[in-house]
């Protein structure tokens, strides 16, 4: 189930949030939760819902042996990380793993076919969290199995993130403050992310996957473009629109969660855009691999080779594919070069334009690998982008995109920056009530789109 | 203070389309999309743990929202007044009120004309073949502004000059007549009574027929048709309000028509005239094989056609020339026709598609 869908805005939500306002009980309250996080994961994985649930019976059995048996600590934690790492590697890249022995030894080993559950990559993360956070003391071990039930398997975070650290969010899982003021403030927020997802994500990615579709021997250099920064567009709505649903969600069940994106396209540099994208993630990656590498304490030789080995698993954990890894690389390299003197040559600029320019060139051309699975094809997308291969710079047909496009890439662009909050600071009470009526007219037109098309997914499923 | 009101608004338009969805009676079939409705599931644990039964109820609930269709229009009124966007479901939003249906990069043009080569091969008459392109390609010139559609003449010369059939090309003939008569409809992804009438002219000249002139006929005005095309983007204009008219050419004809086994004397079936799905009244919509006796017709002469929809309205001129004519659906029926054609000596052989739906349909792709 998704959140953008009629069946949870109109079934699942009220069914849950009607008796967890009536109970007051936090531990009723919890089990509600838990109830509804399990039924929610069932409905998209009846499956796999059974392999979600061993794993945290898992992860909850080793960090309690961790605490009873203390000389032993480490190996636990050693046992833990290779189960999950395994879980996860089972699932998600048995096949392509296969396929690239296969490719590199000639060899013909039968390729599996296995069923990627929804959100293992999230809910190993944070399973992985919570030992690592016990193992190192930053958290006391939590004996009560339905906490740590709720706190993987809550499903505004569960299938496609925020990767909620255990440390970030322990103490709200048994005192945390349920308000009339945070469920509005919650329902504000999820209806923001849904616009962001219906409204403009669908509509960009509809852009996109029509350029892409096209004959890559007739597109010009402008649709390719046009079509890479749709996707630009398409894949920080859809994503940060989710985390501003999950947010919303967990505000309205009294959580905070940390936020996901911070305006990650008016960064000036591509370490800037790490700090804003997909900061659970990244922060995530910082703590548990990055720093206990040795981070930047050990040489600059180091560092490098320990930025790359992160980006490197950045882009395999984005899916079991080699332009993921190609994309995770490719953000390796510049941050890397700009901590060998590019990131000072571009302080130097103090306009900025120079540096925005830069950095959306490589974020732009970044996601066009990103987007774009098949390696053949990626080849050839960026011979156009890069290159102007077809030797055409602009045709009618980007005309006729653009023109029928432009007020969703206008808005687009508009909201990638922070001129909302501009707005929202001032508190004028005009656009107070402007903003009741653009959420509710806002709302019904997303259950417009809703209805109107049954064609829905989140990208961000694939991972 | 807002933000509260806020959510009470939003919290009171989930409750109530809730609630509305669970009381107001559902209806099985949707008139505006011609399919039937999904019913509720039933409870089946396999179907469950295989996920089919979650995706059935997710399509319940789509299907049987609280206005669904009122919904429907309001995305695209959005879409087209608001955004102001000429491509909305496929479709273009043309000048002059035109709504014109896209046509994509064919896929299966080779395996199709192999097909109909392989079928050639197997009778004993030299088969016709045409490939009536759509509107997109006749009324090319009320496109919105810089649309550059995939060409549909491509794909008709790549299977003219591929099949060893007699191609016959109507192109020109829709070309040259396309202003001074409304030759498809705007609202249905058909061509009109009068564009298959050129088409049939055209036959008839490779035929060396005289083509029977529209006078001949009495013509009838079925109003208010309101196609597929409109189904698809569920906008309404002044113009898309009334819908639009289809002319029925009747002729006082000695026929017998046998639709399937069941026997007529007329090639319409009038009782589509008041349903929504207009155009079915050719040719009594879909059957798999038609047999059609024109008792005025003292010298015998017989017609195989192999076929779509678009050949339903151009079958009322073809029964002047033909004392017997055979009608085949390839996606529905199973059996040998060229098989039929070599044991029934065939004198003429016609397989006529658009250009749009050969390369979808499954029949085409198995005739034999």
């Amino acid at each position: 189930m998704v959140f953008s869908s009629l069946e949870f805005i109109f079934f699942f939500l009220p069914l849950v949030t009607v008796p967890y306002m009536i109970f007051k009980n936090i531990r009723v309250r919890n089990l509600i939760l838990i109830t509804a996080s399990i039924l929610f994961y069932a409905f998209g994985e009846p499956k796999a819902v059974i392999l979600m649930l061993l794993s945290i019976v898992f992860n909850y059995g080793l960090a309690m042996l961790m605490e009873k048996y203390k000389a032993y600590k480490k190996l636990f934690l050693i046992i833990a990380v290779i189960i999950n790492l395994a879980l996860l590697f089972v699932y998600k890249y048995t096949g392509f793993f296969a396929e690239s022995i296969n490719n590199v030894f000639s060899l013909n080993i039968d390729v599996p076919v296995i069923h990627l559950p929804i959100g293992i990559s999230f809910f190993t993360f944070q399973a992985m969290s919570y030992v690592i956070d016990v193992y190192r003391g930053d958290t006391p071990v939590q004996k009560r199995l339905s906490s740590i039930l709720l706190y993987i398997s809550f499903f505004p975070q569960l299938i496609a993130g925020p990767i909620v650290k255990y440390h970030d969010i322990e103490k709200q899982i048994d005192t945390r403050v349920v308000s009339f003021e945070n469920y509005a403030l919650g329902i504000k927020r999820f209806l923001f992310g849904l616009f962001k997802k219906v409204l403009i994500a669908n509509n960009a990615g509809a852009l996109w996957s029509l350029i892409s579709g096209m004959d890559i021997a007739s597109i010009s250099l402008a649709s390719a473009w046009l079509g890479a920064i749709a996707y630009t567009l398409q894949i920080y709505f859809d994503f940060s629109g989710y985390s501003d649903m999950a947010i919303g969600l967990g505000k309205m069940f009294g959580f905070d969660f940390l936020e996901n994106f911070n305006y990650p396209y008016i960064s000036k540099s591509i370490r800037e855009f790490w700090r804003r994208w997909h900061i659970s993630l990244s922060t995530w990656f910082k703590e548990y691999l990055y720093i206990p590498l040795g981070g930047n304490r050990r040489g600059s030789i180091r560092t490098y080779v320990n930025l790359i080995i992160v980006f490197f698993c950045t882009g395999l954990w984005h899916g079991a594919s080699w332009n993921f890894v190609i994309w995770g690389m490719w953000h390796g390299l510049f941050s890397v070069l700009e901590r060998l003197g590019l990131g000072r040559l571009l302080e130097k600029d103090k306009t900025t334009v120079i540096s925005r320019i830069y950095t959306l060139f490589v974020v732009v051309a970044g996601f066009a690998i990103f987007g774009i699975v098949d390696f053949n094809h990626l080849k050839e997308y960026m011979g156009v982008m890069l290159f102007n291969s077809n030797g055409l710079l602009i045709d009618y047909s980007f005309l006729f995109m653009l023109k029928n496009n432009v007020f969703i890439l206008l808005s687009g662009i508009l909201i990638s920056m922070p001129v909302y909050g501009i707005v929202k600071d001032k508190n004028i009470k005009v656009l107070n009530i402007v903003s009741v009526i653009l959420y509710t007219a806002g709302f019904i037109l997303s259950i417009a789109y809703l209805v109107s098309s049954s064609y829905n997914p989140f990208l961000y499923f694939r991972f | 203070m807002t933000t509260k009101i806020n959510s009470i608004i939003i919290s009171a338009i989930v409750i109530f389309f809730t609630i509305a969805f669970i009381f107001l009676p559902k209806s099985d079939f949707s008139e505006n999309e011609n399919r039937s409705l999904i019913d509720f599931p039933e409870f089946n644990i396999e179907e469950v743990l295989a996920g089919d039964y979650m995706s059935d109820v997710t399509e319940y609930l789509s299907d049987h929202f609280p206005c669904r269709d009122k919904f429907a229009a309001v995305k695209n009124d959005f879409e087209i007044e608001i955004l102001k966007s000429k491509y909305v479901n496929n479709i273009y939003i043309g000048k002059d009120g035109y709504f014109i249906e896209d046509y994509v990069q064919p896929e299966n043009s080779d395996k199709i004309i192999n097909n109909l080569n392989e079928f050639q091969d197997n009778i004993k008459v030299k088969a016709d073949f045409i490939l009536v392109p759509t509107q997109i390609s006749i009324y090319d010139d009320k496109l919105p502004e810089f649309a550059s559609p995939v060409s549909q003449l491509r794909t008709i010369d790549k299977y003219y000059s591929g099949l060893s059939m007699n191609c016959i090309d109507v192109y020109d003939i829709l070309m040259t007549n396309k202003y001074n008569e409304k030759l498809y409809y705007r609202l249905d992804h058909h061509w009109t009574t009068d564009g298959a009438y050129y088409a049939y002219v055209q036959y008839c000249g490779e035929k060396g027929f005289m083509p029977v002139s529209r006078d001949e006929y009495t013509v009838e005005e079925i109003k208010n048709f309101k196609g597929t095309i409109y189904s698809k983007l569920n906008y309404n204009n002044s113009y898309t309000n009334e819908g639009e008219e289809i002319k029925v050419y009747n002729k006082d004809f000695d026929i017998n028509v046998s639709y399937d086994g069941e026997e007529s004397n007329s090639l319409y079936n009038m009782d589509y005239a008041d349903k929504k799905d207009k155009y079915s009244l050719f040719l009594n919509n879909i059957n798999s094989f038609i047999e059609i006796t024109n008792n005025d017709i003292k010298e015998e002469r017989s017609l195989v056609i192999v076929k779509d929809s678009y050949a339903n309205s151009m079958v009322p001129f073809l029964v002047n020339h033909y004392s017997k004519i055979y009608i085949f659906d390839p996606r529905s029926y199973k059996g040998s026709i060229s098989e039929f054609v070599n044991n029934n000596n065939a004198d003429d052989v016609l397989v006529l598609y658009n250009v749009n739906t050969i390369d979808s349909d499954t029949g085409i792709n198995a005739v034999y």
